[in-house]
């Protein structure tokens, strides 16, 4: 069902900015309460994973649908994504807290 | 100022058009996003078409073409347009007596011609306020929506340059802050977020109108024959008619041949000079299946049958279908539906944003001086415009259906209720300045109950009954409403708070 | 006192001119800026067909297409430009090209593909 992999994306962008947002100081401040910066290993750490799930959501998009449905699907769930990571950190910080 | 540097000149280029275009920008974004789902809206609005799904085979010839020779057996042209998922009914259009475009709609499983409701409807209205805002005279209302797309572009351009600080607040929103950095934030989420979508959204807006907008470049190449180039785009045919009379051939024939031709669905025919030897018969592919709207078209002969023209569309032309195409959204695929109707909702937050920011700032640098012009602009593009909107939806359950009787039009006086209530917010929020937002977001709050209430109360189709029947599109528009009701009343209890805090 | 009134009347001046240039530079920008817009379009759709042999509908759309990614960047060149002389002279020598193509050598040569 291609909702199912319209879902999978979401979730993977998701957990790819959420990656990227946990790299910024503010919002590891919201996440942990520590001010600490992060660690080069981890900075490398998370910025290839976001990398890796920001690589694979159009790939699993373009094999299910079409390739002009794939490339909207792609903007608009990224889209999608991003907010719901900036609302997470603005009302559930903690939820991002067990995140590797 | 402009030509003092980039950053600079780029950040008093975002603030003029921004406030010059932002209360037009708001009610194309507030109409566009709405009409996403214009078809669902028009079951709402159109209580005898929330039919069941349409039969899959159906013949025009018996369905449909009697009701035509009927209804406007002198019309110049017959638009039939077959039923689909969203929308379940055959519709008949066709200019009547005094050439007005005339829409009736038939029952595909029994052939029935369903009552006229009197209603021009979202995708009769709505649709049209979106691209033209209902100026018809000279084009004006295309230019003005030409200016807005390119303002639009400019200020989506000049926005990403100006904000200083787009990696590190790429996820920041701070409600729990001021007014006017919460205000801040949330513009510049939405706006840097669904970048991609706003740009393109714009620009396909325009791409759609590039023959209003460059039809000197049309003229340049095809000098003094506009229609060449037209048909040799986009397979527009046309003839004159005769005046011998000729009965039409089998419209079920045609559509066959056509489906044959193609390996897909047509999704409508347009029949031209019916009843004439010189007529012809268009038949146009369905855009279901791609992001594309496709120009393939068959045009056969009105009385033979014969194909006259079977036009595919080209590669080039393809690409200018395909920005039209993912701005229609005549696709079916319905995350792609949902996401297009959030991403018009965080482009029409965006835009309010940005003006209640400007207005906000530059209350605090004057001081509380009451009422002015564009505080007034800003309240009634935004609660005054959905205020409404509402009332388009509430005048279309309250209006009795047999006010034709006294030779008024129905469908207009429905518009009627659309405007005369936009200007009267227009009125309040120029009375009663930056306190207009309570009133008109309470009034929200009662007029969007109302009309769900309405809805009962003429059809018999509440909400529980509604996903009883599996007419969701009804549902979804009364849950719609419902939601629509419970944001306007938080937000004026939250604008009561601040004002009794402030 | 003299001092301070011709200090009074050069701001007056100034602030007379920085309206009149803010003036043009919108006039130019917006008006002339959509002018050598649709004479750059025309012009390159021209010469999509005499050159390299697109057809006539395809150059068109091409070119129309492009028109408005053209009006934006001078839109915004022409708010960014710190000298409105350049600006001007930029905008004439688009529309003038168009009408150098329409009236210049390459006028001759046919505009359908195909046809000559």
């Amino acid at each position: 069902m291609p909702e199912v992999t319209q879902l999978g994306v979401f979730i993977l962008c998701y957990l790819a900015f959420a990656q990227l947002a946990l790299l910024q100081q503010s919002h590891r401040q919201k996440v942990w309460r520590s001010a600490a910066p992060a660690p080069a290993r981890e900075r490398w750490l998370r910025r290839s994973v976001a990398a890796i799930s920001f690589a694979g959501a159009p790939t699993a998009l373009m094999t299910v649908e079409g390739p002009g449905f794939a490339v909207l699907l792609w903007f608009l769930l990224m889209a999608a994504a991003a907010i719901a990571v900036s609302l997470t950190l603005t009302w559930r910080p903690g939820l991002l807290r067990g995140l590797p | 100022m402009p030509g003092n540097g980039f950053r600079a000149s780029l950040s008093w280029l975002h603030t003029w058009a921004g406030v010059l275009l932002g209360g037009l920008l708001l009610a194309v974004f507030w109409s566009g996003s709405l009409v996403v789902f214009d078809r669902e809206i028009d079951r709402w609005m159109l209580p005898s078409t929330r039919l069941g799904s349409p039969p899959v085979d159906l013949s025009l010839d018996r369905l449909v073409v009697p009701h035509a020779q009927r209804l406007a057996g002198t019309a110049a042209r017959w638009s039939i347009t077959l039923p689909s998922e969203r929308t379940p009914v055959i519709q008949l259009e066709f200019p009547n007596a005094e050439g007005v475009s005339t829409r009736r709609f038939i029952d595909p499983a029994s052939g029935e011609l369903l009552p006229d409701h009197g209603s021009w409807a979202a995708t009769g209205f709505l649709f049209p306020f979106h691209y033209s805002l209902h100026l018809r005279w000279r084009n004006v209302g295309y230019w003005l929506l030409g200016i807005a797309g390119m303002g639009m572009l400019l200020l989506l351009v000049s926005g990403v340059v100006i904000h200083r600080k787009i990696i590190r607040e790429f996820f920041t929103f701070r409600p729990h802050k001021s007014t006017q950095r919460a205000t801040l934030d949330l513009h510049n989420l939405t706006g840097v977020v669904a970048f991609p979508f706003h740009f393109l959204i714009s620009l396909s807006g325009l791409i759609i109108f590039f023959a209003i907008y460059f039809p000197t470049v049309i003229e340049r190449i095809y000098p003094g024959n506009p229609a060449a180039f037209s048909t040799e785009a986009f397979g527009n045919y046309t003839r004159q008619a005769s005046t011998e009379p000729a009965t039409l051939a089998s419209l079920d024939a045609m559509r066959d041949r056509a489906r044959g031709a193609w390996g897909d669905e047509p999704y409508m025919l347009r029949i031209w000079h019916p009843g004439d030897a010189q007529a012809y018969v268009e038949v146009r592919r369905s855009f279901a299946r791609e992001v594309t709207m496709n120009v393939d078209r068959m045009t056969f002969d009105g009385s033979s049958g014969a194909l006259l023209l079977d036009h595919r569309t080209g590669p080039v032309a393809a690409i200018q279908r395909f920005f039209s195409g993912l701005h229609f959204v005549q696709f079916e695929h319905w995350t792609l539906r949902w996401l297009y109707f959030l991403g018009g909702l965080s482009g029409w937050i965006m835009i309010a944003t940005g003006l209640l920011f400007w207005t906000g700032a530059r209350r605090q640098r004057q001081g509380h001086t009451g009422a002015h012009l564009l505080d007034a602009i800003c309240v009634c593009s935004c609660s005054g415009l959905i205020l409404a909107t509402l009332g388009f939806f509430i005048a279309n359950r309250a209006l009795p259906t047999d006010v034709g009787r006294f030779e008024i039009d129905r469908a207009a006086l429905e518009g009627w209720a659309f405007f005369l209530i936009w200007a009267s917010t227009l009125v309040h929020a120029l009375i009663r300045g930056a306190g207009a937002w309570h009133g008109q977001l309470l009034a929200i709050g009662v007029a969007a109950p109302a009309a769900v209430l309405l809805n009962w109360l003429t059809t018999g189709d509440h909400l529980l009954h509604s996903l009883q029947q599996g007419r969701y599109a009804v549902a979804g528009m009364d849950l719609f409403l419902m939601l629509l009701a419970l944001l306007a009343l938080a937000a004026a209890r939250r604008l009561n708070r601040r004002i009794t805090n402030a | 006192m003299h001092s301070a009134a011709k200090q009074g009347r050069q701001q007056h001046q100034m602030d007379w001119r920085h309206h009149a240039s803010l003036a043009l530079r919108v006039l130019a920008g917006i008006g002339g800026g959509f002018a050598c817009t649709v004479a750059l379009a025309s012009a390159s759709a021209r010469l999509l067909v005499q050159l390299i042999g697109l057809a006539g509908h395809e150059a068109v759309l091409i070119a129309c297409m492009l028109g408005f990614v053209i009006y934006l960047g001078l839109l915004l060149w022409a708010f960014v430009e710190p000298q409105l002389w350049r600006l001007c002279l930029l905008l004439l020598l688009g529309i003038a090209s168009d009408l150098a193509l329409q009236f210049g050598p390459l006028a001759a040569r046919p505009l359908i593909a195909g046809a000559g």
